[in-house]
């Protein structure tokens, strides 16, 4: 009996590098066939120029989604993320243009609005119970209205600036800025999840919120500083959109691109394979998730494809990144899928 | 006598971990087939290729003299063979006759008296006394059970498959089952019995099947075993009994005076040693998991002190008993105890955490990882594997997993809520020697069990608790379990 159990005591820390790599990087090798197809049929695609287009068009979703894939690991939701940018935005300008204020202050004054919103979600989830689902998807509207109100149904124009230009123009080497920071916030979320006792205590809320009171963590409180920084990361990413565009504005640019903001964020999420039952997900899948959306966003572009293909590919690429990352969880391998052929004989 | 299944040569794989290596079972027509074998062993999984839940890898099956290839769910149904799990796989929302009838064909608008009328015609025949119209949440374990066979019954079952049958069930209850499966053999139902308990076997089965590390180690008929025999089969060794020494030092390290919190637990008081095992014995539902819960924070206390090391405490949280070396091994495993789809090495360092950090926050993970491989090798959790999901994980591994996350924050009171519920011979053996071992390294054990044989064989002295009060203390001794039985099982209102 020794023996025997020796053998299997080996303690390994991975998978098989194959199959390892398969599970993880679903996004990856999605994304990876598809720049591959575009390289090749749109031209441009691959030029330097483009493909920091891409990363440019990817940071403000992207912040939007490194904050929702808090909330959701620790097994929330947040409806709300694209209408507290909206807020964000709007009390930024409210702030800078119509107000005066100092930039730094109208900075730090609208991250801590947005920071504010998320506490009031977090405390609607925690304190009065609401489910999240629907906690956010009230706040939702309540959000949005609060930016028209803000406005009064109006745009706000900045006027050209050094902030703006450093923001919305500023490159570092060859990197915009938005993308930059965007890298930065990634960087540092991925360090947080892996190495910090406050991402293993966020995975374990998600994952079983009774084993992880009583393993001594703070249930409550953990759920609520993701709901903090989801609100944070809209802010930051308010900041970003009001540069980019010159204008922070509810009506007329922004209405439109709401929802596509809201969905381009959940859509990364979901194929970046972070569950929305909560305590699974990694970061590196969901950075993969926010490239894929943007990618096809630009690679579609370039080919002048109408919106109507550009949905049908997400709703697609969707069912076909969390099917597969199903498929390779389930344990049973392809190899093993095919001989199954022969049992049926 | 003909076999209606033979499985021949079944292999089974999961991810990269071989669950079954070429499994030969034959199973004889109207006669009860016990599958025995410890945790681990491939028991459920064998079941579950049978029912067409797992594809199988290899091997060959044979269903009344018929070879089967693709086996999905619902080709099993149609061959007759029916699983019922331990946990009822029933809507609860629905009534009994809506759930009996589920599998069946029926016109596409239902008439509810008709659906009644025809569940009662199975329910009478089967001999089963059930409201067709109560939903199934209302029933009991063993009601939602007859529901289950009545729902295979229907079915035209020839072959049922039975895990763990009676875990939920009382000693009446219990006997109730037997006759309704020996009557099911009479109509020349074949059923296959997995446990984990002896006893059951001998009284119910007429031949054995042994799985041991997802190998069929032996089919005996049951004429010819004794109940000694199987246990060296399953085990693969002779065992030697673990055997638990009483502490002298009268050191005290947690007091507890009147402490309530009603209405499960009621004015206890205890005194707890260095080095002792404590043990808190009583039927199920007796208050021994709430007084567990309290002492740990989880519940707040009504009333009452206690007393950690001679120092008063009131926990809030378990998070501030954690901190005064107090560790609670849950009885939820699933619910309560880990975190089903993290990895293993996650779920160990869990509640260590705190002291695995670098400036308060940031993790050593290079201390991480000796920590994990210490614990898996101390408790020997197989397959070691630290990035392996928790859930795919065997239930006796699992226990061990909840253990070793507790040891690890190295506990000065560690209170385990029925660590040995559902788990196989070898691994509450090895528990058990595990736990004394503890004891005298100087760890104190409060031990919560409704196995009165086991609290009484491990503990140094044992507490007898009924409707949340302590009634006796006894010394721990085996010779005293039928003092112990009567004095728990004593109707107050008598």
């Amino acid at each position: 009996m020794k023996g025997s159990r020796l053998k299997t005591a080996t303690i390994r820390e991975r998978a098989p590098f194959a199959v390892g790599l398969l599970r993880n990087y679903v996004p990856w090798i999605v994304l990876v066939i598809v720049v591959v197809v575009f390289s090749l049929l749109a031209p441009g695609f691959l030029s330097v120029t483009n493909l920091m287009s891409i990363l440019n068009a990817a940071s403000i979703g992207g912040l939007m989604a490194i904050g929702l894939t808090f909330v959701l690991l620790a097994g929330g939701f947040d409806l709300s993320i694209a209408a507290i940018m909206l807020v964000g935005g709007m009390i930024f300008g409210t702030l800078f243009i119509n107000l005066q204020l100092p930039v730094g202050a109208a900075v730090i004054l609208s991250l801590a609005a947005a920071t504010g919103l998320g506490l009031v979600n977090g405390l609607l989830v925690t304190r009065v119970k609401l489910p999240p689902f629907i906690a956010t998807f009230a706040t939702m509207f309540v959000y949005t209205g609060l930016s028209l109100a803000i406005g009064g149904g109006m745009a706000i124009y900045f006027v050209r600036g050094p902030f703006f230009s450093f923001l919305g123009q500023g490159k570092l080497g060859i990197m915009p800025m938005p993308a930059v920071i965007f890298i930065a916030v990634a960087i540092v979320a991925y360090l947080v999840l892996r190495t910090t006792t406050f991402g293993r205590a966020v995975y374990a809320v998600g994952g079983n919120d009774k084993a992880a009171h009583m393993a001594g963590i703070n249930v409550d409180r953990i759920r609520l500083i993701t709901y903090l920084i989801s609100g944070f990361l809209c802010g930051l990413a308010a900041l970003i959109y009001s540069a980019r565009l010159e204008v922070a504005n509810v009506v007329t640019a922004t209405l439109a691109g709401y929802s596509t903001t809201l969905l381009d964020a959940i859509s990364a999420v979901m194929i970046g394979g972070i569950s929305i039952f909560g305590g699974v997900g990694k970061m590196h899948g969901l950075i993969g998730g926010i490239l894929l959306v943007f990618v096809l966003s630009n690679g579609m572009g370039i080919l002048a494809m109408t919106s109507a293909y550009h949905m049908l590919a997400k709703g697609l690429l969707i069912a076909l990144a969390v099917g597969l990352d199903i498929y390779f969880r389930s344990g049973v391998s392809l190899r093993r899928r095919l001989r199954w052929d022969t049992l049926k004989q | 006598m003909s076999y209606v299944v033979q499985m021949k040569g079944v292999c089974k794989n999961f991810s990269d971990v071989q669950v079954l290596y070429s499994v030969d079972l034959q199973v004889e027509e109207g006669r009860v087939h016990a599958l025995v074998g410890e945790n681990g062993a491939g028991k459920s999984t064998l079941c579950k290729i049978l029912a067409g839940f797992h594809p199988r890898d290899d091997g060959e099956i044979v269903v009344g003299g018929q070879r089967v290839g693709k086996l999905d769910a619902r080709r099993a149904v149609g061959l007759g063979i029916g699983m019922i799990y331990q946990d009822p796989n029933l809507a609860p929302l629905m009534t009994v006759a809506e759930n009996i009838m589920l599998g069946q064909k029926l016109d596409f608008i239902i008439n509810r008296n008709q659906l009644f009328r025809k569940a009662e015609e199975i329910l009478a025949t089967a001999g089963f006394d059930l409201n067709v119209r109560l939903p199934v949440s209302y029933l009991t374990a063993h009601e939602k059970q007859l529901v289950e066979i009545a729902k295979a019954i229907s079915l035209d079952t020839r072959i049922l498959i039975m895990d763990e049958a009676t875990a939920a069930l009382s000693v009446p209850e219990k006997d109730h089952l037997f006759a309704v499966i020996r009557k099911l053999n009479q109509q020349g139902i074949a059923v296959i019995y997995v446990t984990h308990i002896l006893p059951e076997v001998f009284e119910l089965a007429d031949r054995v099947t042994v799985l041991r590390n997802g190998k069929n180690v032996g089919t005996r008929k049951i004429s010819e075993v004794t109940p000694e025999e199987v246990i060296e089969l399953m085990v693969g060794h002779k065992i030697s009994r673990a055997t638990v020494e009483h502490c002298q030092e009268v050191n005290e390290v947690l007091r507890l005076e009147n402490v309530s919190n009603l209405p499960e637990v009621r004015g206890v008081s205890l005194s707890l040693c260095k080095g002792e095992i404590l043990g808190i014995g009583g039927l199920a539902g007796s208050g021994q998991r709430e007084l567990a819960r309290v002492i740990f924070g989880v519940d707040k206390m009504d009333s009452g002190e206690m007393y950690v090391s001679g120092e008063k405490v009131a926990f809030k949280t378990p998070s501030d008993a954690i901190k005064c070396g107090i560790a609670l091994v849950p009885r939820e495993r699933k619910k309560e105890g880990l975190l089903p789809r993290t990895c293993l090495g996650h779920n160990i360092v869990l509640p260590s955490l705190p002291t695995l950090t670098r400036r308060k926050t940031i993790l050593d993970l290079s201390q991480e990882r000796a920590m994990v491989q210490n614990q898996i090798q101390r408790l020997d959790i197989v397959p070691a594997v630290s990035s392996k999901v928790m859930e795919e994980f065997s239930g006796g591994n699992q226990q061990k997993a909840m253990l070793a996350k507790w040891l690890a924050t190295k506990p000065k009171i560690l209170i385990l809520d029925e660590p040995t519920v559902g788990i196989d011979i070898r691994t509450r053996e090895y528990l058990y020697g595990t736990m004394s071992e503890l004891a005298k390294e100087g760890m104190s054990l409060l031990l919560m069990s409704s196995d009165l044989k086991e609290v009484l064989r491990l503990s140094n002295r044992v507490l007898l608790m009924r409707n949340g009060r302590i009634v006796e203390e006894l010394p721990g001794d085996t010779a005293m379990e039928d003092e112990a039985l009567r004095i728990v099982s004593l109707d107050e209102r008598e």
